[in-house]
């Protein structure tokens, strides 16, 4: 195996091993691990140690391909393993979120944070529908081509940090939020009361209008 | 084993696992003193495949607000 095939699979393994580690950072949920991405790589070493044992001639194979195919199949393994670790991740992040901005309603929220509602929930819902989709495709770890699944594979690594960025952003602004609904609460109220006033004031008018109009017609018309 | 006993056994396919089940995670657990591998895995602190489906349904199913 070449200096580039090797490169993919330390990048795929990296990117995995980043995500993977990440997501057990982030699980509170009585810190429980996920294994499919681990079992994944099992079969991967598998693989890897197939191709390097025909590579340094330990074992011979009559297919001439023997290594490529082997080292293809690693790739895929640790593909899927990248994949089932971030959609692990999404999964987190969501329901982070959920948590999160779940006692706020949509005024508060987009008062304080204008990008949540434009930028950020399309970017969640997007993450982890592609993830899904990716992960349903049958023969999604069989790209011809390595560098493909690399190129991908740091494609969503980029999207699963900038979801994290976002989140600490999300999770300092709380205190805005709390600021902003206690303001328009203080708000509401107050005009609750002027309401309450203006009511009153207007009741207590058309009442002395009332009694101003009875005593009139009371005393034209007195015998 | 000699080596070439080795060199058969590099071509076969690792056991398929199957599904994480409560029952692994309660074999985990009994046999945790003999486990040298993840302190998370060895304490039983593994989602079993249904635990991770009821999540990720729920999770995935409850829009955001």
């Amino acid at each position: 195996m070449n200096a580039d095939k090797w490169k993919c699979i330390v990048t795929l393994q990296q990117y995995q091993k980043k995500v993977f580690l990440l997501a057990e950072e982030h699980d509170f949920n009585n810190f429980k691990s996920f294994l499919q991405p681990v079992l994944e790589k099992r079969s991967a070493l598998d693989h890897i140690c197939r191709a390097m044992s025909v590579e340094i001639q330990m074992n011979q194979s009559d297919l001439p391909d023997y290594i490529e195919k082997n080292f293809d199949k690693a790739c895929g393994h640790l593909y899927r393993s990248f994949f089932d670790a971030a959609e692990w991740m999404g999964i987190i992040v969501r329901e982070k979120i959920q948590n999160l901005y779940s006692g706020y309603d949509n005024a508060c929220i987009s008062a304080v944070l204008p990008e949540y509602y434009g930028e950020i929930r399309p970017s969640v819902e997007k993450f982890n529908s592609d993830i899904a989709a990716i992960r349903n495709e049958k023969d999604f770890h069989k790209s011809e081509n390595p560098l493909q699944l690399v190129e991908q594979v740091e494609e969503y690594m980029k999207q699963i940090e900038y979801l994290l960025g976002h989140f600490k952003v999300m999770s300092r602004s709380i205190p805005s939020i709390e600021e902003y609904r206690e303001k328009r609460k203080k708000e509401q109220k107050k005009q609750c009361i002027s309401n309450i006033v203006t009511g009153v004031v207007i009741g207590l008018i058309i009442a002395a209008a009332i009694a101003v109009i009875k005593c009139v017609f009371v005393k034209n018309n007195a015998p | 084993m000699d080596e070439n006993e080795l060199i058969k056994l590099i071509d076969e396919d690792v056991p398929e696992v199957g599904s994480i089940t409560q029952e692994m995670v309660r074999c985990t657990l009994a046999y945790s003193n003999q486990f040298r591998g993840s302190v998370r895995a060895s304490t039983g602190r593994i989602y079993t495949d249904e635990e991770y489906t009821a999540r990720r349904d729920r999770v995935l199913g409850t829009p955001l607000p």
